[in-house]
């Protein structure tokens, strides 16, 4: 249970992350994974599969599919409404969250 | 087309994610496909590089789905439902292959394709006797030879033998052998990872071939397949309704020429294939144009 620190924070609130991306316009998976995958925020795209179907499975997101210029048909992701509630949830928990953690862990060069 | 490098890439994916829960594996494979479908080669390499190694992929899809809940299914399940599948018609009849079917959908050793096959294939079996049956009670007072157009079903030769007769004797005659077939099929491909519908051809062609080759039971079992593959919705119901659509029309316009009953079954038969086969290469053709235009 000793994972690194960066590993148990993310676990918190990546979802929250996916959530907040969807909430920009809908987006499909690569897309998704490699703008996680630039923040540092997964590893892979093995990771975001499972964590979409979690999503899709709590009410939180949904699909369509539609086909792109290119070829092939892609499987968009959006926020439903109870995404929404939850992402703005989130939010408002973040900040005082954030502010509170700076508060106690305090600063390096001091 | 798809490029050799993704084909061989979706394999090591596919086999790097062997272990990982069906579903997951599955949007994986559709995800990374769909990202990979229709690009050039150099393009696709690029991707691939930036997707990374496969076992990393993997590992990672193993460490979140870890976390909840599905244990991995003990191996002697999946062999005591292939089994009774198997035997447990013999044992006790219907009652012991209907075990065997119910313990293998509780099962995740197959996917949702192989255990819908599994399922109907000795109940298509009676209906096709049946239709043959029927159909050929239609000709008795025809020429005899109308029957071969139904190769390899010989033994309806006399079509004055009631169908429910036939029947009766179909149970035991193809309902033992098809099911000790499946069962040997499914204790073979159990837990294997069963080819998640790489190409959408898997999807449609069978709808077409079924279609000619044993109609009507093929192209219910094209169906099966159709329905089970990642190709889109629209394509699912184009391909699913074409064929009845063509069937009626066919008919339809055979009868203005002529009441002659074997051109009326020939126009039946080669009417719905000829539109599925139109309509599967239209809709196979589609997106490759796009990919070049």
């Amino acid at each position: 249970m000793t994972a690194d620190v960066g590993t148990q924070l993310r676990k918190g609130v990546v979802e929250s992350c996916v959530l907040g991306l969807l909430a920009t316009e809908p987006m499909y998976g690569w897309q998704l994974s490699e703008t996680l995958v630039r923040h540092g925020m997964i590893a892979s795209i093995g990771t975001l599969y499972p964590m979409l179907s979690r999503l899709r499975a709590q009410g939180l997101v949904s699909t369509y599919d539609e086909r792109s210029e290119t070829g092939p048909v892609r499987k968009y992701y959006e926020l439903t409404p109870s995404g929404r509630q939850q992402l703005s949830d989130f939010r408002q928990q973040w900040a005082s969250f954030s502010v509170a953690v700076d508060d106690l862990v305090g600063k390096d060069d001091q | 087309m798809t490029e050799p490098i993704v084909t061989d890439y979706l394999l090591e994916l596919s086999d790097a994610l062997a272990d990982v829960p069906r579903s997951t594996r599955v949007e994986i494979l559709a995800g990374v496909r769909e990202e990979l479908e229709g690009l050039g080669e150099d393009e696709a390499a690029e991707r691939i590089r930036s997707l990374g190694d496969p076992h990393f992929i993997a590992a990672g899809a193993r460490e979140d789905v870890a976390a909840p809940s599905e244990a991995p299914e003990p191996q002697w399940r999946s062999t005591v439902a292939a089994l009774l599948v198997m035997v447990g018609g013999v044992v006790m009849p219907f009652i012991g292959w209907i075990a065997g079917i119910a313990l293998m959908w509780t099962s995740r050793a197959w996917s949702t394709r192989v255990k819908l096959l599994a399922t109907v294939l000795p109940a298509l079996g009676g209906l096709q006797v049946l239709i043959v049956t029927t159909i050929a009670s239609l000709f008795e007072t025809e020429s005899v030879d109308e029957t071969f157009r139904y190769p390899g079903l010989s033994e309806f030769e006399n079509p004055l033998v009631p169908s429910f007769y036939d029947l009766v004797f179909t149970v035991p005659l193809w309902g033992l052998p098809s099911a000790l077939v499946i069962g040997i099929c499914l204790l073979v491909t159990a837990n294997k990872p069963q080819r998640v519908t790489g190409s959408s051809a898997w999807g449609v062609i069978p709808v077409a071939v079924g279609s000619l080759v044993l109609p009507p039971v093929g192209w219910i079992v094209g169906l099966i397949f159709l329905w089970t593959s990642s190709v889109p919705a629209r394509t699912k119901a184009v391909m699913t309704s074409v064929g009845p659509v063509a069937l009626i029309l066919g008919v339809a316009l055979a009868r203005v020429f002529t009441e002659e009953p074997v051109v009326l079954l020939a126009a039946a038969i080669a009417v719905p294939f000829l539109a599925s086969l139109v309509a599967a290469v239209l809709l196979l053709r589609t997106p490759t144009a796009k990919a070049q235009s």
